[in-house]
């Protein structure tokens, strides 16, 4: 069988909110695939928001057949970091302003200024496309050249590699993330996992059952569990 | 009129204005916009230092890199929808019962074709507990030169009119971007009819001011190069920048021995820029083998003309029942 590896080169800054302290909102150098499956286009969301509730498992219902991992850093590459700071002034001439004391938007939460920490342009992520159903092929033709991502909806690239994978089953190690409640069963041991929102991941961890494993030429193997499904727990 | 009957050329790469939807679907335009500073401006996120980046080139002599100062995305869109929501009111888009829409985080309208096409956050309203995602995609823009040449820290003394001074900081030196300095820039629309095309048309063409203290720095001439419509996006800014400094090195005309001369040039050309970003967009769009193709020349001219025209409100008005009928199906 072949899998799909995308390797995500960013073209600008791309921001998510992974952590806020404070005013800073800082983004951590993984992407997780409940914004993959949106960005790649195999599941859509909505323009006009009224439940501010998210809806990962309605709108990817139609491709569970095809497996979409978390983005991890390319090993040996570390994340192009830039932090800048915001201010939304509005735009009219003459506007009243508050002392801190007085301030009538005081309650709410409006930050009209703080810092973002971003992943520069040219920071390159990976992650693997694993489908049970259509071809590689097929997928590949599917996937965009370029992708949007984000709270500002940053721009990057998409390169696309083909790679023969092969489904063995026993003892193995997980060594690129999964989602959390992407895999029912729980590691054995070894395991490291990373608190992210709105899923945790397990970025290591030891298994036993099928597996897929992906042969990346001179690089180290991918294995993967066979069968995982996007919030698998969830549905 | 504005609409995929009257242009059909735009047809590949929008949506008609009642077929609206509010799940994305992949109808992209593609503006490709060469920004030219025509005065000093601040791009800062500090207040004090320009934004620089590394980019990595190649050359004659094997890999080597340049430090271009950037243009963050949000201070183009900031300065855009600014302009946009001015355009509206200029064109008495709003009745004069209704609150004139601004620019305040909260107090949105979410009901003007502006707020719809570019996206907004709850508004302070009871009950209308809204929020619109942006079709409108800008990106990080990288200036041609390298920042050393291109970005001069000016020093600034605000004294005040006593004789008898306090002991105050006063003194800054900002960097400044210097008159010249060029930022190739694409502007991406998804799903947007070719009313709102023409809406952002007539922005990218009457807006001139970009980044701080724009009453008496900022100006930007953006020279809109072409409008490509299609199934997907085109190549983002900084592969577009790399490939125009390529160009200008290859130029014969201009006769820039090395890559480095070009990137710490006294001043490029900015009708050869011009052309080079031009071919280096569409050359990427056939080696990437991207689904896009250029909307004529003659076409854009028109739209803009009518974008920039005093007959506009009649657009935006027709466009305006169309987007709040897009709104409304989400309730």
């Amino acid at each position: 069988m072949d899998v799909l590896e995308a390797t995500l080169r960013t073209r600008g800054e791309v921001t998510f909110t992974s952590r806020e302290v404070g005013r800073l909102a800082d983004t951590e150098p993984y992407i997780l695939n409940t914004a993959l499956y949106y960005a790649l286009g195999l599941a859509s969301g909505r323009y006009v928001d009224t439940s501010y509730e998210p809806t990962y498992v309605e709108d990817t219902a139609e491709v569970t057949d095809v497996y979409v991992s978390p983005a991890a850093p390319v090993s040996g590459s570390a994340p192009n970091y830039v932090t800048t700071t915001y201010n939304a002034t509005s735009d009219e001439y003459a506007e009243v302003n508050y002392s801190a004391q007085d301030d009538p938007n005081a309650k709410q939460n409006l930050p009209s200024y703080g810092r973002r920490r971003s992943l520069a342009h040219s920071t390159p992520l990976r992650f693997f496309v694993i489908s049970r159903g259509p071809s590689a092929d097929k997928l590949d033709d599917r996937l965009p050249q370029y992708v949007r991502l984000g709270k500002k909806r940053g721009k990057a690239r998409l390169d696309i590699q083909r790679r023969s994978a092969t489904r063995k089953s026993g003892q193995f190690r997980l060594n690129h993330p999964i989602g959390a409640y992407d895999y029912p069963t729980p590691p054995e041991g070894n395991v490291v996992t990373k608190s992210m929102k709105p899923t945790p991941l397990v970025l290591q961890g030891d298994y036993t059952g099928k597996y897929v494993s992906i042969d990346r030429e001179d690089d180290d193997r991918v294995r993967f569990p066979a069968d995982l499904t996007f919030l698998a727990t969830k549905r | 009129m504005i609409d995929q009957n009257t242009y059909p050329e735009l047809e590949p790469g929008t949506v008609s204005a009642d077929e609206m939807t509010l799940r994305p679907r992949s109808n992209f335009v593609n503006i490709l916009v060469l920004r030219e500073l025509e005065s000093h401006a601040i791009f800062t996120t500090n207040g004090e230092d320009a934004d620089i980046a590394t980019v990595a080139l190649k050359s004659e002599d094997g890999p080597m890199d340049y430090a271009p100062g950037l243009m963050f995305m949000r201070k183009q869109t900031g300065s855009d929808r600014r302009f946009g929501k001015a355009l509206q009111r200029d064109l008495d888009l709003f009745d004069e019962d209704e609150d004139e829409c601004t620019m305040q985080v909260n107090e949105m309208c979410q009901d003007c074709v502006e707020c719809i096409l570019y996206g907004s956050a709850a508004s302070s309203d009871e009950g209308s507990d809204v929020s619109i995602t942006s079709r409108v995609m800008y990106d990080t823009a990288y200036s041609l030169r390298d920042a050393s040449v291109v970005i001069d820290e000016k020093f600034q003394n605000a004294p005040g009119g006593d004789y008898a001074k306090s002991a105050e900081a006063t003194i800054r030196e900002p960097d400044f971007f210097e008159p010249g300095t060029m930022f190739p820039s694409v502007i991406t629309l998804r799903d947007v009819t070719p009313a709102e095309v023409a809406f952002v048309l007539g922005i990218t063409a009457k807006n001139k001011r970009y980044g701080a203290a724009t009453s008496r720095l900022g100006r930007v001439n953006n020279r809109i190069l072409g409008v490509y419509v299609g199934s997907e996006e085109g190549p983002a800014n900084l592969e577009l920048t790399r490939e125009t400094i390529a160009r200008h090195r290859a130029d014969e005309e201009t006769g820039y021995e090395t890559t480095i001369d070009v990137v710490m040039a006294e001043a490029l050309d900015p009708s050869r820029t011009a052309d080079h970003v031009s071919s280096a967009f569409e050359d990427a769009i056939d080696a990437q083998g991207l689904d896009l193709q250029a909307v004529s020349e003659e076409t854009v001219d028109d739209i803009v003309e009518i974008a920039t025209g005093d007959d506009f409100a009649d657009v935006l008005n027709e466009q305006r029942d169309h987007s709040r009928a897009f709104l409304d199906q989400a309730e």
